[in-house]
């Protein structure tokens, strides 16, 4: 529809009209709705309905291929006495924990790289490398990682052994399973807090750093006084969306260590799955799965709350 | 202007709660047009839709995707055609990581309505599906064709058939007719042993032979291994305990009967080859074939392996040679058997059991072809699996899984077998790494059971 369409749909009626106004001219107050209309029936169907599904099915006690009956909260009473949740929860806390404060403080740094660096051919390999690992399927770099890490097998092992150490048994140990799930994570997915680093670096005016020069300040100071300040509300954005991305992971712990050992690297999500659709019990995955979602609020009206003190949004 | 109001809102422009309110009443009502839709389409996916059930076609779910295991149940399912024309098989083949993986994603399709009409369904699954009453009694079809199931289980080992019948009905109803089947036993790569110049081992082998042979060939600074232990129950540790005088479950799958001193030592065996650098530590994602056929390990657990499984890791039936598993208080290994189960929510069942009568039938599992034979599985009468044509598209040695027979233990396979099993196998991983001793394992796989029987 043309804007000169749009205009005269939305165009008042003259004196002349009919009583009973055209369907068009009826409808036309709809429009602007219609436009965004897209977005929240996808919001509807893909997370409005099944996140109110997953809050009734937390309810029940549902086999999944069984009839569901009402549960009450009995669910929840086995949640908080189940230490197999607490070890996932902690575990994915600390997942999270890692990763989230390795990408933003890595990706921090090689923004700073790539934005000093003067040759645009080499920032544009250098942000193409980092990104390249993103677009690449999950389930790919997690057998890919899994090899590289074999304990028996792996290159990595072996040469660690050739330097003269004695390397653990990365996946199979309770005490590095989880620092070498970071490292995959950050891997794959360092690009995008990167890019969102960069652009934000990119959007701070020149003319800050040019003050700050003839005031006399050195590269640290630009960086303490200019730098974060001016950063800190892309800091907060990269910091929600890594967090969120990483409490949800189950790539990593399904295909590379399934969990183990024991269920020392067992996820929140994995044990949503291992519960809904290994062990059948819908109802209880449910629950995890509200669980997981409560603590995800929780911390990003937590952030939310506490940037405040820490978020600048001065602009110039 | 007077046409506009003082707010700034055109006249007749919705408010967002107006909006809001609109949507909903048109949304309630595609929703719940979808619904009902959805309903409809879940009734009739459960009684035929698409290429299932109710066309004349029977869809039958398969666990695994590779080249050979479609072209072998295609053959099978053109030649079924050619001898019944008026019904075609469709095979819905399942990408799974153990029958564990193919019982979840099976389960989690027929909930989302998918139309299955028959599952192969190993031993592991027969009590989860007929508990969750997914299949159909096959009481009447028995009755009718009461001959030809005496002809059949005539024709079957007498020990396996016993451990079937013991696990094959729910409730006082039979649900399933053996139709393969598969037992434990180990091969060796012939060329690795000639290389490292170590003699091959004998079949009446004991578990200290198997480790003075795996000493042999292993060399860690080469990574080259012994034997890869299996995470799973069937290929992983039930043979050992079996072959040790213990068992996993009692007689009639009521309680667990693995926290024994026979487990604990076939447990501390096995972590020893591992803490040994006999074998290689336990990895979900080990392939065994491959890493053989790299020359990284010597020896690995089989089933029935076919020439044209071997092939797709560049290994001949020549290069193997089967042997029974090492024996310690006793011979043993680990029995599984396979089904054609007949869903309940098939309107193809008359025409489930024709094939299943087929695929059972002697001209079928002499064929020496299709899916009945060597992929994973042995036909189920004894003419077909010691015949000729079967054993020659085997490597030599072939003739151990069913001569294992009178001596193995059914795999379990109780009505929650995907969670116990799912337990059991990360409690089996922990200890090979040595987290936990073998007798916590022991102990820890007792709960398991327990806790999912």
């Amino acid at each position: 529809m043309s804007s000169t369409g749009l205009r005269r749909l939305s165009q008042p009626h003259s004196r002349t009209a009919p009583p009973t106004r055209p369907l068009m001219s009826r409808l036309a107050p709809a429009v602007p709705y219609l436009f965004i209309s897209p977005a929240y029936l996808l919001f509807l169907v893909f997370i409005g309905l099944p996140l109110v599904a997953t809050i009734v099915i937390s309810f029940l006690d549902w086999p999944l291929l069984g009839d569901p009956h009402g549960n009450g909260v009995a669910n929840y009473t086995k949640l908080f006495h189940d230490g197999v949740a607490l070890s996932a929860l902690r575990n994915t806390f600390i997942f999270t924990a890692v990763t989230t404060a390795a990408h933003l403080v890595l990706a921090l740094a090689l923004a700073l790289g790539v934005q000093a660096t003067r040759s645009r051919v080499v920032q544009y390999i250098t942000r193409t490398a980092f990104v390249a690992p993103f677009l690449m399927s999950s389930g790919v770099v997690a057998l890919m990682w899994g090899g590289l890490l074999d304990h028996d097998f792996g290159p990595i092992t072996y040469y660690l052994q050739q330097l003269g150490f004695h390397p653990p048994d990365f996946l199979n140990s309770r005490a590095w399973v989880i620092p070498c799930l970071v490292v995959v994570d950050l891997w794959q997915t360092i690009g995008i807090t990167f890019i969102i680093m960069l652009v934000g670096l990119q959007s701070i005016p020149g003319v800050l750093y040019e003050a700050a020069r003839v005031d006399g300040a050195s590269w640290w100071d630009r960086f303490v006084h200019v730098t974060l300040p001016m950063l800190s509300p892309t800091a907060l954005f990269a910091i929600i969306v890594s967090f969120i991305g990483a409490f949800q992971i189950f790539t990593w712990m399904d295909i590379m260590t399934d969990g183990g050992p024991g269920n020392s690297s067992l996820s929140m999500v994995q044990y949503v799955y291992r519960s809904a659709f290994r062990n059948f019990q819908l109802g209880y995955g449910s629950t995890i799965g509200v669980l997981t979602l409560v603590v995800l609020l929780l911390f990003t009206i937590l952030q939310f709350g506490i940037s405040r003190w820490w978020v600048h949004y001065e602009r110039m | 202007m007077a046409d506009i109001p003082s707010t700034g809102r055109r006249r007749g422009a919705w408010t967002r709660r107006e909006f809001i309110r609109r949507a909903g009443l048109i949304g309630g009502g595609v929703a719940g047009f979808g619904g009902l839709a959805s309903g409809l389409t879940a009734c009739g996916s459960s009684g035929g839709s698409g290429k299932g059930s109710g066309n004349g076609t029977i869809t039958l779910a398969i666990s695994g995707t590779s080249a050979v295991t479609k072209k072998n149940w295609n053959a099978t399912f053109a030649e079924f055609t050619r001898t019944n024309p008026k019904i075609k098989i469709n095979g819905l083949f399942v990408n799974a990581n153990g029958w564990v993986d193919f019982f979840s994603a099976l389960q989690t399709r027929i909930a989302g309505g998918t139309a299955i009409d028959a599952v192969y369904i190993p031993t592991e699954g027969m009590q989860l599906f007929a508990n969750r009453g997914l299949v159909n009694p096959l009481d009447d079809y028995v009755s009718k064709d009461q001959a030809y199931v005496d002809t059949l289980y005539k024709d079957i080992n007498p020990t396996m058939l016993k451990g079937f019948r013991d696990h094959d009905s729910f409730k006082g109803s039979t649900y399933y007719l053996p139709y393969a089947y598969n037992t434990t036993c180990i091969a060796y790569n012939k060329k690795i042993f000639a290389d490292r110049n170590v003699s091959p081992p004998s079949a009446e082998w004991t578990w200290d032979d198997f480790k003075k042979v795996c000493q042999a060939v292993s060399n860690k600074s080469k990574r080259q291994y012994g034997f890869l232990i299996n995470v799973d129950v069937w290929g992983g540790f039930e043979p050992w305990v079996t072959t040790n005088g213990g068992k996993l479950l009692n007689d009639d799958w009521t309680k667990s009967a693995i926290n024994s001193p026979e487990t604990v030592e076939a447990f501390t065996f096995c972590r020893g080859l591992v803490a040994d650098n006999l074998s290689p530590s336990p990895s979900p994602t080990a392939n065994g074939l491959q890493l053989m056929a790299n020359g990284s390990v010597a020896m690995v657990l089989v089933g029935a392996i076919a020439g044209s499984t071997l092939k797709e890791y560049g290994m001949d039936v020549g290069d193997l040679s089967i042997l029974p598993w090492p024996s310690k208080k006793q011979q043993g290994a680990s029995v599984g058997v396979g089904s054609i189960a007949m869903l309940k929510a098939s309107k193809e069942k008359d025409s489930v059991w024709t094939f299943i009568k087929y695929v059972t039938s002697p001209t079928q599992q002499n064929a020496g072809g299709g899916g009945t034979v060597t992929d994973g599985q042995l036909p189920i009468r004894n003419s077909a699996s010691t015949s000729k044509k079967v054993l020659s598209q085997m490597p030599e040695g072939a003739e151990n899984f069913w001569k294992m027979l009178p001596y193995s233990q059914f795999v379990p396979g109780t009505a929650n077998s995907t969670a116990m099993e799912g337990a059991m196998n990360n409690t089996w991983s922990e200890m090979l790494t040595g987290s936990i001793s073998p007798d916590a394992a022991a102990g820890k796989m007792e709960s398991d059971i327990n806790d999912n029987l």
